[in-house]
């Protein structure tokens, strides 16, 4: 609510970084694994007596050099202007923080490209000793890049103990920094691995084909070590919400990991049992196949990790909306919008709810949702009546999509329900009319029915969302009728029930029916 | 809707005194600049020299503009990397204006990674090229040299909003926001106008430089000095008129700064204005005359200096616009030393490893002849 929004209709800025982001992940710790690849193999190359490995490498250099200083560079500033322009108060917050991490990681990065281009000028020009150095330079220079970098992105997960203290080494060597640093260099070398493979398989049938496939192959091997043990670590270190969310609160989450294993695990098999033991067989297509793969599980890898940092941007510290946790009590008691600088409206009324509401989705709710497109929120409130929305938002932070609490008084929380409900005008009066004609029946099941719907649907459905059977489970007639009586008292805030005697008595009967019946049978509308 | 807004200032306290700040970034902005002039200038000129070449068959123009075309890659590269930091520290000091000013023109501005990919792969393309006839690679050329273009303009959109937060309100409430660049102040087309100038200057400079090093051709040597220095002596005479027609546009309150109000601000500008003209002398001298190479290095040694002088203005101009709305030295700074070090001893050692390995690679001599 400090800086201005961006709106981006049907994506939502989450997905615009995601976009610039996910490509420039894979290529980077691709290009940091291609810097250790070419200084190692030119070693073999020299100190095994194998030309043709030294051959390989030299042939090899351009690309990465190319992705590196200009694919990875260009997306990698890219990814710095969209968080900037999503997210600019986490953006400030971790520039406050780690400037000259930041500043570190450019030096590295400097020398990066710089013994890149001249390990690439330099094998025509420079002794195999200077060579060989500036080969490890470019290496070392890469991965420093990557440790750097890795403190910044692990932080937002796993700021530990820096939300109290702050200071830079805290935030820095933060709970899940190093089982971070251990996975993303095995990443890093694996996808070296699956690039080499490709180029191998590009050689002629023959012995160097078989020779450099096998040698490709065994730099997956400490990915295929390394990553349960220490993705099992990393997980360790999570908060205990986000460590839920893998483990099946999130079913979104839970397919991610599933399938990151999943594809990971099918590169592993064929890294050993087609390129290691038949190397003969990797023609290029199947190699290229693979390195796709290997840029599939690292995009819904990245996917995971930003989301089991929901809901939060730095964990602990910033909600996802830039709402810093420490402020939430505050902005409830005085409302949002009049510490919004950019809103329309300062205060919500009844007679602006509309406009009010609309403004406090933009600054409580935008930076996850769009209205129509990814994560849509008028699908999301489909067929919810205004009262129930109303609800919902007083405890948003215990619903499914970990969100944080909703920010804002009382007359907000109004002004966004009367808007939500407002995207899709025409929802309860049809169902409440077909129910009211049945009521015209004598039967007392009947009449429960209809007074059910008459004072209970608007927040409840049968067995779907917040299912009145689930809450009835049990119930006789009489512990009905008298609950009925004290509805004010329940969890829900729900309003006294206050119909008539012979009402109330075929509303407790209905609700005695349904609350011992199983779903198919009761009739689920 | 005259309303000034200005998000607050991170609860986070900078970790580094601004002084310091203020100083790395202005130390790598103008390590920045230079390679940036030549991208942008040098890739104009190649191309222009390209087109007349092929037209008139004049093979030199052609050889000129390639060997121009050659330094483009490295020289973007240059251009990214150095440009990193005074950008890392913009955000880091002048945080509220500059993700504002951002927001306000998100589309345009996120743009900039878009083409700036294609006026990278467009110059690899052009300075790769080896038919210079063939109408392919003109078009890609001229691409990659709008291009450039268009994200110094884009650079210069949001580097003037970002002084006027006055406007942020307006702009925010008007149904183009986040759309459009900024342009609607009266400064803005003489200050674009002032760059690019300087841009094809630094071209002009580039070529004369070529010509210099050839030691073969005579011929050769003379076409590149002649054409080079015409188009540095020409540009930077429209681009005195464009600054001061810049200096006219400033705010009266800002432009008085330097015309006697403050004194260093006055001293600079005049020196500025002096270093200029003592340049444009010297490369005439060293074109027309004898084309000792002397004379050269100390026309462009007065180039650099200009360049530096320009950068202390521009931010005399920056915190004279901004006044009392947004003070820069005014904000909470809680040093972690130790983190600064670190970087300072990196940076140290950093630039001496690289200065090494380009020395080894350009002199051939490495470990082993040691
Ligand atoms: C941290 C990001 C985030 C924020 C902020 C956020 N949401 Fe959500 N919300 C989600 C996610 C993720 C889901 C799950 C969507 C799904 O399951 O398809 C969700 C689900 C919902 C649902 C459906 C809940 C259910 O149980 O079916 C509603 C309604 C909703 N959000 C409204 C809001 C409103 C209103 C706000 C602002 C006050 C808000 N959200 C803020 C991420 C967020
Ligand atoms: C204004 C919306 C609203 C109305 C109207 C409403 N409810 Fe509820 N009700 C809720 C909410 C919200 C909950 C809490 C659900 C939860 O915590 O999971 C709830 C919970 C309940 C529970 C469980 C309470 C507990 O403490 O376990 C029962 C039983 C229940 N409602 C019955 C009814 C009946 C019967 C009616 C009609 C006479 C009714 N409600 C009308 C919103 C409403």
């Amino acid at each position: 609510m400090n800086y201005p929004f961006w709106d981006v209709p049907l994506l939502g800025g989450g997905l615009v970084i995601a976009i610039i982001a996910i490509p420039h992940v894979f290529v980077s710790h691709f290009a940091i694994g291609g810097g250790i690849f070419l200084a190692w193999t030119e070693r073999i190359g020299i100190r095994k007596g194998k030309p043709e490995y030294i051959a390989f490498a030299k042939r090899n250099t351009l690309f990465f050099v190319l992705t590196t200083l200009v694919f990875g560079a260009v997306t990698g500033v890219g990814i710095w202007f969209s968080i900037g322009l999503v997210h600019p108060g986490a953006t400030s917050a971790l520039i406050h923080n780690f400037v000259f991490g930041w500043a570190i990681e450019w030096v590295l990065f400097l020398v990066e490209i710089a013994a890149a281009l001249l390990y690439y000028y330099g094998w025509s020009r420079v002794d195999q000793k200077t060579h060989q150095f500036i080969g490890w330079a470019y290496a070392g220079a890469a991965w420093g890049s990557l440790i750097v970098i890795n403190g910044i992105l692990a932080f937002m997960l796993t700021p530990g103990r820096w939300v109290e203290t702050g200071g830079f080494w805290t935030g820095f060597f933060n709970p899940s920094y190093f089982p971070s640093v251990l996975i993303r260099t095995c990443v890093c070398l694996a996808l070296a691995g699956l690039y080499a493979l490709l180029m191998a398989s590009r050689e002629p049938p023959g012995e160097t084909h078989d020779d450099l496939v096998r040698y490709a192959s065994t730099w997956l091997l400490p990915a295929f070590v390394g990553l349960p043990i220490f993705a099992a670590w990393f997980v360790f270190t999570l908060p205990a919400l986000a460590q839920d969310m893998f483990m099946g609160r999130a079913a979104v989450l839970t397919i991610f990991a599933a399938l990151s294993m999943g594809i990971s695990a099918t590169i592993f098999a064929f890294a050993y049992l087609i390129a290691y033991r038949n190397p003969q067989s990797v023609s290029t297509p199947v190699a290229l196949l693979f390195l796709v793969l290997g840029l599939a599980v690292t995009g819904v890898t990245e996917f995971g990790r930003e989301a089991a940092r929901k809901p939060y941007i730095i964990y602990d510290y910033m909600y996802s909306n830039a709402v810093l946790k420490r402020d939430v009590a505050r902005l409830q008691q005085e409302g949002v919008l009049r510490n919004a600088k950019w809103s329309l409206v300062s205060k919500a009324t009844p007679q602006n709810a509309l406009i009010a509401g609309r403004e406090i989705f933009t600054l409580a709710c935008a930076h996850c949702h769009t209205v129509d497109g990814y994560n849509g929120v008028r699908l999301l409130v489909k067929g919810w009546p205004e009262p129930f929305i109303e609800h919902q938002l007083t405890y948003l932070d215990q619903l499914k999509g970990f969100m944080p609490p909703f920010v804002g008084n009382p007359d907000e929380r109004r002004a966004l329900a009367r808007w939500l409900a407002s995207l899709n005008p025409s929802t309860q009066p049809a169902r409440t009319a077909s129910v009211a004609t049945d009521s015209l029946s004598a039967d007392p099941l009947a009449r429960g029915e209809a007074a059910y719907s008459a004072h209970c649907a608007n927040c409840h459905t049968i067995d779907g969302r917040n299912a009145i059977r689930q809450h009835v489970k049990g119930w006789t007639q009489s512990v009905a009728y008298e609950r009925l009586g004290s509805l004010d008292s329940m969890r829900g805030y729900m309003p006294p029930y206050e119909g008539p005697e012979t009402e109330r008595q075929a509303l407790a009967a209905w609700l005695a029916s349904i609350g011992n019946d199983a779903p198919a049978a009761g009739g689920a509308r | 809707m005259n309303e000034t807004v200005i998000p607050s200032i991170d609860p986070i306290a900078l970790p580094a005194p601004v002084w310091l700040m203020q100083f790395l970034s202005g130390l790598t902005f103008i390590f920045h600049v230079i390679p940036m002039n030549v991208v942008l200038g040098g890739g104009a000129v190649a191309l222009f020299l390209a087109v007349r070449g092929a037209r008139g068959s004049q093979d030199m123009y052609v050889r000129l503009a390639r060997r121009m075309a050659s330094v483009l890659p490295v020289a973007i590269a240059m251009t990214i990397t150095l440009g990193v930091p005074p950008l890392l520290f913009l955000q880091a000091m002048y945080g509220p204006l500059f993700y504002t000013s951002s927001v306000l023109m998100a589309w345009p501005w996120l743009s900039v990674i878009a083409i700036l990919l294609v006026g990278y792969y467009g110059h690899y393309y052009f300075s790769l090229s080896k038919d210079y006839e063939n109408p392919r690679t003109m078009i890609v050329g001229a691409v990659a040299v709008a291009a450039f273009f268009v994200i110094a303009f884009l650079y210069v959109s949001n580097m003037t909003l970002m002084v006027m937060p006055e406007r942020f309100l307006g702009i925010q409430r008007s149904w183009t926001s986040g759309f459009l660049p900024f342009t609607g102040d009266s400064i803005f087309a003489p200050r674009f106008l002032h760059f690019i100038t300087g841009a094809v200057s630094v071209g002009g400079l580039l070529a004369v430089f070529i010509g210099l090093l050839e030691r073969s051709d005579a011929e050769f040597r003379a076409v590149a000095v002649r054409a080079g220095g015409f188009t540095f002596v020409g540009a930077t005479i429209v681009q005195i008129a464009t600054g001061i027609w810049f200096l006219l546009a400033l705010r009266p309150r800002v432009m008085m700064l330097f015309m006697g109000q403050d004194r260093v601000a006055t001293a600079l500008f005049g020196v500025a204005v002096l270093l200029a003209l003592v340049a444009v002398t010297l490369i005439l001298v060293a074109v027309f005359g004898k084309k000792r190479p002397w004379v050269m290095i100390a026309g462009t040694a007065c180039v650099g200096l200009t360049i530096i002088i320009m950068t202390v203005m521009r931010s005399i101009v920056r915190e004279a616009y901004l006044g009392t709305r947004f003070v820069v030295f005014e904000q909470p700074v809680n040093p972690a030393w130790d983190v600064v070090a670190l970087f300072l001893v990196l940076f140290v050692a950093g630039v001496v490893l690289v200065g090494w390995m380009i020395h080894a690679v350009v002199t051939r001599r490495g470990l082993a002849a040691s």
